[in-house]
């Protein structure tokens, strides 16, 4: 295969249907074809976009969502991480706690909009506490598998060479359990996405969900679909940055290794 | 330190071990004099690796003592450090940080030296997962060595290595030992590794000494009929306590033992 053929295949074969999908769908559009209350145009997306980034609201609102998603992140996927790791670390603590982690992990947060709502109004908490709680619990399965499947020959090594419990943690314990940690950050975003467009949906005075609820009320799909495709951006976009952290943090990986 | 007495001396007394009601050791008694080479030689499951877990610390006797100079083995032995059949690098660290790691206080220059020595200081900034299967090995080699262990455990460190490689490794840690005289303790199912590398052999087999063999042969060793004769001496040894079946795994092949420790 040429250079300039194998090119093609890399970077632009993938564009190449949604591609296609966006001309029909405009030209669908522009016919008449497709009435304009059911489904915008691109273009009358794009016109949107401008006109709200223009107006200065389209920024206030990603960055009202983005900040809501990121902090519940902060906190579930802290919590989730300390957790996993004293349960991967203390035996007892293990015994004592994954119990109920685990019966809580069986309920579907999502279940429980309707207790938050009545515990923390539908200020910012709920939002953050949804969030919190939805990230946290990948976070915390994925730590504790990751420390549990260590491998005992590398924790003998550490013992013969008398590692302290620092170097043990440090040097072990924590880039051992990393991969799994890693794969963890990357299912807790997707989560937190989806737990943010469902509180935002259910109430807000602010952010993508607000601005979706509001334009739903005057009709004005072209907005509608504005804030769904943003959500969908926003959610690649953090994909990236996890993906990014993977290949640099697990460099020593040997599956990194054959990619470079 | 004395150049020439770098060693300890290993003295077992009584040593047993049992998992439940299954007796691994029974009643072992051995005196490993300072910066000896010993190879300890046997079927699978004869409790080869046991008797070096023990001397390591990594496991407690059921019954006896185990004494490394004089003084009774409890917890992890200071003196020992052990070499695995798999390297157990950490991937996580390069070549270099993998033999720092071990260090209480860094110092560059004894890991360059230890790298040195097993020849693989152009490879200090690699990941162990762009080195070949013997590279990985001298990297275990040199962890092990740059804190200057008075006793040195191997635990079948070439027995997953290939055959030409191996004699490569076997030579490395031949040298390294007659510069340093560390006392050495060398499981293997190789007899003819045994007689290449070790003063003494000792055949184990259903937990006890069956043979305690010096060799007394001038090194580098070559391939002698004097060697020949150890070999055989050592093999038909094991041979005579095989079981029946056993006896295939031998034929044909130079001294070395087919079946894998479990």
């Amino acid at each position: 295969m040429s250079r300039r053929n194998s090119w093609f295949w890399n970077r632009v074969a993938p564009w190449v249907l949604p591609g296609l999908l966006l001309i029909l769908w405009q030209a669908l559009g522009s016919a008449g074809l497709i009435p304009k209350r059911i489904l915008p145009t691109p273009v009358e997306v794009v016109q949107a976009a401008l006109t709200l980034a223009h107006q200065g609201v389209l920024w206030s609102y990603i960055a009202t969502s983005a900040a809501r998603a990121f902090s519940g992140f902060l906190i579930g996927a802290a919590a989730g991480f300390l957790l996993g790791t004293l349960n991967g670390v203390s035996r007892k603590a293990g015994r004592l706690l994954d119990t109920p982690i685990q019966m809580i992990r069986t309920i579907p947060h999502l279940a429980l909009v309707p207790i938050v709502i009545v515990w923390f109004g539908i200020g910012e908490q709920a939002k953050l506490f949804l969030v919190a709680l939805g990230t946290a619990i990948p976070m915390y399965m994925n730590t504790y598998f990751g420390i549990q499947s260590l491998d005992p020959g590398l924790l003998e090594m550490a013992r013969v060479y008398r590692f302290n419990r620092a170097k043990m943690f440090w040097k072990v314990i924590l880039p051992g359990a990393l991969p799994s940690v890693l794969s963890g950050v990357r299912y807790s975003l997707g989560v937190m996405w989806v737990t943010l467009i469902v509180a935002e949906t259910i109430s807000a005075n602010s952010g993508i969900g607000y601005m979706i609820m509001n334009a739903q009320e005057f009709m004005q799909m072209n907005i509608v679909v504005l804030g769904i495709v943003l959500y969908a951006l926003l959610g690649k976009l953090s994909d990236v940055i996890a993906r990014m952290l993977e290949v640099k943090l697990l460099a020593w990986h040997p599956i990194g290794l054959q990619a470079v | 330190m004395n150049e020439f007495h770098a060693g300890v001396s290993v003295h077992l007394q009584g040593v047993a071990k049992a998992y439940g009601d299954r007796t691994i050791l029974s009643d072992l008694d051995l005196r490993i004099p300072k910066g000896q080479f010993v190879a300890i030689v046997g079927h699978s499951g004869t409790g080869k690796s046991t008797l070096l877990r023990l001397m390591a610390g990594l496991e407690e006797p059921s019954r006896g003592e185990i004494f490394i100079d004089d003084h009774p083995v409890r917890g992890l032995a200071p003196a020992a450090r052990v070499m695995f059949q798999d390297a157990r690098l950490l991937p996580w660290l390069s070549v270099f940080d993998n033999v720092a790691v071990v260090l209480a206080k860094p110092d560059k220059e004894l890991v360059q030296q230890a790298l040195q020595r097993v020849g693989l200081l152009e490879h200090a900034k690699k990941w162990p997962a762009q080195l070949s299967g013997g590279q990985r090995q001298r990297v275990a080699l040199a962890r092990a060595l740059v804190v200057r262990p008075p006793l040195l455990l191997l635990d079948e460190p070439l027995g997953a290595l290939d055959a030409l490689t191996r004699l490569e490794m076997q030579d490395l840690i031949e040298t390294l030992w007659l510069e340093e005289r560390f006392t050495s303790v060398l499981v293997t199912h190789d007899v003819g590794e045994a007689v290449r590398l070790a003063d003494r052999v000792i055949c184990l087999e259903n937990g006890r000494i069956e043979l305690d063999l010096e060799v007394a042969l001038p090194r580098p060793r070559e391939r002698s009929s004097a060697f020949a004769r150890m070999e055989a001496k050592i093999l038909s040894t094991i041979l005579g306590h095989g079981k029946e079946g056993d006896r295939s795994h031998y034929a044909g092949m130079h001294g070395e033992v087919a079946s894998r420790e479990a």
